[in-house]
């Protein structure tokens, strides 16, 4: 079963094959988390929640999938929508909000140990820039840069044109690249 | 490596996250839960293609090529089935088989019987 594309094995599973959705779930748990993470945020816990509840809504709602659809564009449909449901949740934090992320700006007067620093806190300050991207921007980022999707796919998943899709991607790169290039230039030129 | 490059790079690496074993268990866990609740569901009274096929235990395609035969209609630039009819159409595929079963059992009655080929009886 394992050979089959993922629209066979969802059209399996619409036809009461319980296994076929085991098969879809291995092969997607890790990926829906990630793009969970990027677009919800760094809250482990919310997004495993988020990550549970988008593979229930694609049980409770297989006979609405669209079989001349990418079983991938439905999926990460159905995690974005549930992802932005949550955030909508969310109290908002005027303190957090008004303020850029936490990026500590690597010291010059030091650079090997500089170097170390930017090296263990780069993964942090990367998902700190991610996370303070506007929603629209991250996750398109998150789902061209991280996630490896094609423009149609996105454009598909977030309702934009692919124009409109590389626009944004461009902006959330430019707003990134402001906010990391010290970061990136120091330690990763060598 | 352009910045651009570098950003798309390092931030692959950045956002790599897999679920923990304790969450991927609770997860499974709801996951079977809402199967079950899947398989004891019982039939709606108007089905669309999915349903009736899983109701069938086959593939769409299977109803949408039999289409013809199926009794359905058209709504809403659906098709839908109504429980009922697809229910009697099964019961008189039932009969239909049932006898279609009796004329080849007949008819197998009347047709000779293949001859035991032994070894004795075949020339080397």
């Amino acid at each position: 079963m394992e050979s089959m594309s993922d629209e066979e094995l969802m059209d399996r599973f619409c036809a009461g094959n319980t296994a076929a959705f085991q098969v879809l779930f291995d092969k997607y748990k890790n990926r829906v988390f990630r793009f969970v993470i990027g677009v919800h945020g760094p809250d482990t816990a919310r997004a495993e929640d988020i990550a549970q509840e988008t593979f229930l809504r694609v049980i409770r709602n297989r006979d609405r999938f669209n079989p001349g659809m990418r079983f991938t564009t439905w999926l990460y449909t159905i995690a974005r929508n549930v992802s932005l449901n949550e955030i909508r949740k969310r109290p908002r934090d005027p303190v957090q909000a008004a303020c850029p992320p936490d990026v500590t700006v690597p010291d010059d007067r030091h650079p090997d140990a500089a170097r170390a620093l930017a090296a263990t806190e780069l993964g942090d300050a990367i998902r700190a820039a991610v996370a303070a991207l506007p929603e629209p921007l991250r996750t398109v980022f998150v789902m061209r840069e991280v996630e490896g999707l094609s423009y149609g796919q996105i454009a598909d998943v977030t309702g934009r044109r692919e124009g409109a899709v590389r626009t944004q991607l461009h902006r959330a790169k430019q707003q990134l690249k402001q906010t990391l290039t010290l970061y990136l230039d120091d330690s990763h030129d060598n | 490596m352009t910045t651009d490059e570098k950003i798309s790079a390092a931030c692959r690496t950045a956002m790599q996250a897999e679920l923990s074993a304790p969450a991927e268990l609770r997860i499974r866990e709801a996951i079977q839960d809402e199967l079950s609740r899947v398989n004891d569901a019982p039939p709606k009274p108007i089905m669309t293609i999915r349903e009736v096929a899983a109701y069938l235990r086959v593939n769409a395609d299977v109803v949408a090529e039999s289409l013809h035969e199926v009794p359905c209609f058209e709504f809403g630039g659906q098709i839908l089935f109504r429980n009922e009819a697809v229910d009697a159409w099964i019961a008189r595929r039932e009969k239909k088989f049932a006898y279609d079963v009796m004329e080849f059992d007949a008819h197998h009655e009347l047709l000779p019987r293949p001859r035991a080929v032994t070894p004795a009886t075949t020339n080397a």
